[in-house]
Parts: C-alpha cells; structure tokens; sequence
C-alpha cells in the first residue's frame, strides 16, 4: 500500500499519544463528581487520604487538600492513591463538600489494595444528600443513610503516630 | 438510509457494548489505539485504520469512531467516513463533548457535498442490494445509497430471482435512479429501462451551466482530497487529551 508523508506537526502530535497507561503498582483512584450546582451550592471539597498497614485499621496520619470549585468544569475531581510497600491493607478517602465555609456534605469512602492495577471509586454528591440527616455512624449515599465503613479510617485511635501518609503534609 | 445506517450503529454498539472490556482487552485496545496513531504518524492510513477499528472491537469508545472516520476520509471513502461519523454521533451522544459531536456533524455535512447517489427503485421487496461487492441494505431503500465519484457495480439478488447487476459512473452531486423489475428465474427477462439521471440539486447546477472541469467528477474528487488532507490533521489531534485523564492529586503512602 502506498504511504504518504505526513506533516510534521502531525507526526509530532500522534507521538505524545502513548505513555499514559495505567501502569504500575496497586492504586486507587478517587474520582468525584456531582449533579448539584457550582459553585452556587457547593463551591470548595477538602479531601483526606489515609492507608492502613493492616486490615483492623493501624494508619498514616492522613494528607489532606481542599480544592475550589469555580465552575462545573472543575470536576469531576481526581485523586490517585498509590500504595506504599507497608500501609497497603487499605485506602480511605474522607470527602468534605463546602460552600462559602461551611460543611454541606460528608462522604467517607474505603477500599482494599487491589492486587494490581487501579480500582476506581467514584463518588458522587446528590442533590438529595445537601439536605438530609443522617444519624451517628451513618452517612448519605444516594440519597439514603448508609453505614460508615468499618473500621471509621479516620478515628484517631487507629492513626500511628509520626507516620504520614504522604510527603504533602 | 440515513435510520438503517444509525440502526445498524445502535447495533454494532449493543454488541460491543454489551461486555464491559476486561484489563487485558483494555489494554490490548490501547496498544492497537497507539499502533494506529504510529501507522498515521508513517501515513500508512489502512493500517492506522485496521488498528483503530481491531481497538473498537475490543474497547469500544466513541473517539476510536471518530478517528476511524478520519482515516476513511483520507482513503477517499467518504460515504465510510459520514457513516463512521454517524455511528460517532449515536455512540457518543451523551458522553461526547458538544464542540466534538458539532465537529462531526459538519464533516458530515461537508462530506455529503462530495458523494454521489444511487436511487434504486426495485421490486420486489426483500432483495439484497450490493454496491461493489458489500452489502448495502435490502429492497425497498427507503433512501439513496452513497456511493463516492466513479463506477460502482450495483447488484440485488433475491433467491427465485435472475440477479440485477448494474454498472453505474456518479460524479458528485449526482444522482442516479435505477427503476427495475427483478424477473423470475425461468421467465424471459425484461430488459430495464435507462438509467435516469436526475436533475442536480439547484447549487451543483449553476457549476453546470458555466462548464469547463468543474463538470467533471475527477475534478472535484482531486478537489476533495486536498480538502480531506487538512480535515484529518486536525481531527486527529482530537484522541490523546481524552485518553487518560491528569489526576488531580496524587499520592505516594509509606
């Protein structure tokens, strides 16, 4: 078959394609969205992230970063936990929803040390859950009052202290 | 034409889509995505598109249509590449960003400009139609099959039937009707009628009036390739911002 050159800006183009797989040791990766308006109901998220070295829960002291939400285009969100050579039993994520510094959603989240490879966990704030109630121990997930995970990752008794779960702290 | 060739996308979609891809096949379908983009890189277009159509098959995602469609385009298959970005639209209709879905429908568009058609009247129903070998449809066509400048071998067949096989030169813009009975076999058969060319549609036919190459369907396929060249570089640099996403926030733990 007869080949025609191509243009160099393509050519250029089409080579930065490749290398960005899903390569690499076990990790899990956070991805947040969410149908309620930005930033006139919710306009900033705090996450928290934290690992465990054992599967009853003995933890880093967990990182944390808030990110602004200007607009909708802002998410969805992504955060990417890779695993270390001790604290792999488990990840958790603690989604704190904000608007104008007050807290209008909390959303806790764990998950086990995939083999290999990336689990993906989507997160998502429903309209419904701005205005619901929940009780001790419980959070709002689609709408309806779920049980936290257990062990709760972030209880400060399970946190190992001076250990930090990520150099951002 | 333009309902059966959407149908047949819902279709090819419903069959792909119905097991989520496993990691090896995802992976399997990047490393096809990105034997395509090196194959586009050498200008080696049917392979770029073999690669990019074996990815499909395997992860079907909307983007991979797209870039299909390119490659049609630039091996001068245009009624392939507006079915190819047809198909784009259905699959990628919710997911898509809008800019991209608008870009598809004004390739479509433009595309539409640089086929010729075959209207085929045929009885009775049920026939198989076949345009160069592919099948096409089956009789009765509810619209005009298109078909790029140049001769194309029309042929239907229908069990009990003498088969129909027509040879037919369209140029762009150009339409051409068959009208024809199917006889069946062991009756003498009839001979159909001419073909009948339809009157041009009223922009094509003022380059008619003022004559010279613009009459002449090689002109405007030499015409579309250099409009094609352009079109597919800049589709193509459409696929890597989609692939994979930046993480936000990444995080090492101990």
């Amino acid at each position: 078959m007869a080949r025609r050159r191509v243009p160099a800006a393509l050519a250029a183009i089409v080579a930065l394609a490749g290398g960005c797989g899903d390569e690499g040791g076990p990790a899990v990766r956070l991805i947040l969205e969410t149908t309620v308006a930005v930033p006139s109901a919710v306009d900033e998220v705090t996450v928290e992230a934290t690992a465990s070295r054992t599967p009853d829960g003995e933890t880093c002291e967990a990182a944390r970063r808030t990110f602004p939400l200007g607009s909708a285009a802002d998410l969805p969100l992504r955060v990417l936990w890779e695993f270390g050579p001790e604290y792999r039993a488990w990840a958790a994520f603690r989604i704190t929803w904000l608007r104008s510094g007050r807290v209008v959603a909390v959303r806790t989240e764990l998950r086990a040390a995939p083999e290999d490879g990336v689990t993906e966990v989507r997160v998502a704030l429903e309209p419904e859950c701005l205005t619901r109630t929940c009780g001790v121990g419980e959070q709002c997930v689609a709408g309806a009052c779920a049980g936290l995970p257990e062990p709760d990752p972030f209880a400060l008794s399970l946190v190992v202290p001076g250990t930090f779960c990520a150099d951002e702290r | 034409m333009r309902g059966r060739i959407v149908a047949c996308a819902l279709l090819l979609h419903a069959a792909t889509a119905a097991a989520e891809p496993t990691a090896a096949e995802r992976a399997e379908a990047r490393a096809l995505f990105e034997q395509g983009v090196e194959s586009l890189r050498q200008g080696a277009f049917p392979d770029a598109l073999g690669s990019f159509e074996a990815s499909w098959r395997l992860n079907p995602r909307p983007l991979v249509l797209y870039n299909a469609a390119m490659c049609r385009q630039e091996l001068f298959d245009y009624p392939g590449a507006i079915a190819g970005f047809e198909e784009y639209l259905v699959v990628g209709a919710s997911d898509e960003p809008a800019e991209r879905l608008a870009d598809a429908r004004a390739r479509i568009a433009e595309l539409e400009q640089r086929v010729g058609r075959v209207a085929l009247a045929i009885e009775p129903a049920g026939a198989r139609v076949l345009v160069d070998g592919r099948e096409l449809g089956t009789t009765p066509l509810t619209e005009p099959l298109r078909v790029g400048p140049g001769t194309h071998v029309i042929e239907v067949r229908l069990d009990g039937f003498a088969e129909l096989r027509r040879e037919v030169t369209v140029a762009q813009g150009e339409r051409v009707e068959i009208v024809a009975a199917l006889t069946a076999t062991g009756s003498t058969e009839v001979e159909p009628p001419p073909l009948p060319v339809a009157p041009l549609p009223e922009d094509q036919a003022v380059e008619e009036e003022d004559g010279g190459i613009a009459t002449e369907w090689w002109f405007w396929t030499i015409l579309g390739v250099v409009v094609a060249g352009g079109a597919v570089t800049a589709g193509v640099l459409l696929w890597p911002s989609d692939e994979a996403p930046a993480d936000d926030w990444v995080l090492h733990g101990p």
